[in-house]
């Protein structure tokens, strides 16, 4: 074995690389593990907010103008961009989310448009049928079952549950299946409600979805408080405003873990070399160039680097599977994965850092490097 | 002559004042023998042989290895100690994790197959054959120092320096060692630095240093401790300071050289072929 190879130093001290290679890891895979969380996090919001993608709603706000159902309905029918007005309710339903109960849409829509509008969402019934009118039923996407822990048949709603925002007690008589992965499908006759709280979801023309918005916030606009006013971006801005906060201090939690970690990591680096200057010395001593050993050294950091770096991301990817068994699955929570580019992407601003600080520290410790006095023990 | 030195000064600032640690010492080594640079801690002895070993730079004066100045750049240098410089440190400084053998090779630029004849050769001589696949950390103290002299053999080196090599050894295995090095200096040249006056016992010559100046010399039929004394030449470390006054400091550097007088006086060639 080359005396001079990094091999040789890595496999004959193992017992001072295994701690090293290991802090790595694990800075690593908490660092992983809460950027997967926020993944997680977002995707269930992003999820929630495909549906406004394809409709946009105005929803009358006050008792008020609950008179006010015709003159809107006609002005919408007059849209020039919009393909298709559907009446309905907008309601809640919660389920479980990495940061506890959140409010999804159920859309009580009208007996006669149901069908169509579930075929543009881009639901597909999978079980059962949907639901009817007037019969307190419901049909549910499979993600929402399982993080709500139901099957067909059973039964949801404020009755069974008072945390509930689904005034009342539902059948579950479909499984919808889709993009939209959170939510459900109720249905109602329009003409048996006349005091609710009417919705109208309108279906923008094919490529026409900004202009359709256009003249949506032209409708807001003159009906001001009267009317809320919803479309995908309002529904992701909405989201990340309730995320947002969130989102920032588990961002906040991760950059100072980074840098407490990639320090700790330097130091630790530090010592390393520092324990191993007699060695050095002796080689330089011995004549050879410091440029060797310095490459030498880099190669060890670099190689021990890479193994952490690869090492950390099977230990996440293991606990990953874990978390996805024990905790997200059950609740149909977005499972998280280590296996993406992003996530490989997310984990290089450390190493890059790791690697720069290496490559300052160690030319920087052999550039005030005297081997002689180290020889010499001053 | 294989070294020779002119004029070498090793000047430092220890916070307050220039220090000479080496003064403007001129001196010539053959290329075999043993050469003894004798003189208490503090005396320079240390740093002269750093100076010779290419460790240090002198601060003035030159040093000629067989005939061409040291080379001035690091690469020059380290070509020139791993190829024709051997050298044995103070304390046993070995790669803990490495083997014997990789310790003795780490000298060396060959593969150990091509080098196995040599290192196996030194090995015997050494009395360390046994341990060739040893850990550093399983070796006495004694064995350690030896495993110092196969390395600094490895390369089959012109030139030898070492330093105090006796100092954390026993009495019998320090003497052992010397008697090795005493061996080697038929074939080679060794330069020892030692305060212990009984490592030198066969040397070929001794240089007397004392405040960074070489103060006398002599060969081996006058280390004694009389002649040392009644010797000119030879002015034993322990009796310098009471002996000296302070206008005898400048005559040092016209100390005469071993080997061809004037020999250091030699015309320095313009450019260095070691480069």
């Amino acid at each position: 074995m080359n005396p001079l190879s990094f091999r040789t130093y890595i496999l004959r001290n193992l017992n001072k690389v295994i701690p090293f290679l290991l802090i790595i890891s694990l800075s690593l895979v908490v660092i992983l593990m809460s950027k997967l969380f926020v993944q997680s996090i977002g995707s269930d919001y992003e999820a929630s907010t495909n549906f406004w993608g394809k409709y946009s709603t105005i929803t009358i706000n006050t008792a008020e103008f609950r008179n006010g159902f015709a003159e809107i309905k006609n002005e919408l029918d007059g849209l020039s961009n919009a393909e298709n007005v559907v009446i309905g309710i907008e309601k809640k339903i919660s389920i479980n989310t990495l940061l506890g109960r959140s409010p999804f849409e159920v859309h009580f829509i009208d007996q006669a448009a149901i069908n169509s509008f579930k075929s543009h969402v881009g639901w597909k019934l999978i079980e059962g049928r949907l639901p009817e009118s007037g019969e307190n039923e419901i049909a549910l996407t499979n993600e929402a079952l399982k993080n709500k822990n139901l099957k067909l048949g059973d039964k949801v709603g404020s009755n069974i549950d008072e945390d509930e925002d689904l005034k009342g007690e539902f059948t579950v008589v479909g499984v919808l299946e889709g993009s939209s992965i959170n939510g459900g499908l109720s249905s109602i006759n329009v003409e048996n409600e006349p005091t609710s709280i009417w919705t109208f979801y309108v279906q923008p023309k094919a490529g026409k979805e900004k202009e359709l918005n256009n003249e949506l916030a032209k409708v807001k606009s003159t009906y001001k408080n009267q009317v809320t006013y919803k479309n995908q971006e309002i529904a992701i801005k909405t989201q990340t405003d309730q995320f947002g906060s969130i989102n920032q201090i588990i961002w906040s939690i991760n950059v100072l873990t980074s840098v407490v970690m990639t320090m700790s990591i330097i130091l630790l680096a530090y010592i390393f070399i520092v324990s191993r200057l007699k060695e050095f010395a002796i080689f330089e001593a011995l004549g050879y160039q410091r440029t060797r050993i310095i490459l030498k050294v880099l190669t060890e950091f670099s190689f021990i680097a890479m193994v952490a770096w690869v090492l950390g991301f099977l230990i996440t990817e293991l606990v990953s599977a874990l978390v996805n068994y024990f905790l997200l699955d059950p609740v149909a929570i977005t499972p998280i994965t280590v296996l993406s580019l992003d996530i490989l992407l997310f984990s290089l601003p450390m190493l890059f850092i790791l690697s720069i600080s290496m490559i300052v520290l160690v030319i920087g410790k052999f550039r005030n490097m005297d081997p002689i006095s180290i020889i010499e023990q001053r | 002559m294989l070294i020779q030195t002119r004029d070498l000064t090793l000047r430092y600032h220890d916070g307050t004042r220039f220090i000479n640690a080496v003064n403007k010492v001129s001196m010539s080594l053959p290329e075999t023998g043993l050469y003894g640079i004798l003189g208490p801690s503090g005396s320079g002895k240390t740093s002269l042989l750093y100076l010779l070993a290419g460790l240090k730079k002198p601060t003035e004066g030159q040093i000629l290895y067989n005939g061409i100045s040291y080379p001035e750049d690091a690469s020059g240098m380290n070509y020139l100690r791993r190829n024709e410089m051997g050298f044995i440190f103070q304390s046993n400084f070995l790669i803990d994790y490495l083997t014997v053998k990789e310790n003795i090779m780490v000298g060396s630029d060959k593969k150990y197959k091509d080098a196995k004849p040599v290192i196996e050769s030194i090995a015997m001589q050494l009395n360390i054959f046994h341990l060739l696949d040893r850990r550093i950390d399983q070796l006495s103290g004694g064995e350690k120092q030896r495993v110092t002299i196969a390395r600094a053999l490895a390369n089959e080196p012109k030139v030898i320096f070492v330093d105090e090599p006796t100092s954390s050894l026993d009495h019998v295995v320090g003497k052992r060692v010397v008697e090795i090095l005493e061996k080697i200096s038929k074939t080679s040249c060794v330069v020892m630095v030692t305060h212990d006056e009984s490592n030198l016992s066969h040397a070929d010559y001794i240089f007397s240093i004392w405040d960074g100046k070489i103060m006398g010399l002599g060969d081996k039929k006058q280390i004694n401790h009389s002649s040392l004394t009644s010797n000119p030449l030879v002015t034993p470390y322990s009796e310098t300071a009471a002996q000296l006054p302070p206008a005898i400091n400048n005559p040092v550097s016209n100390t005469p050289s071993i080997g061809k007088p004037g020999a250091v006086s030699t015309p320095l060639p313009a450019t260095n072929p070691m480069k």
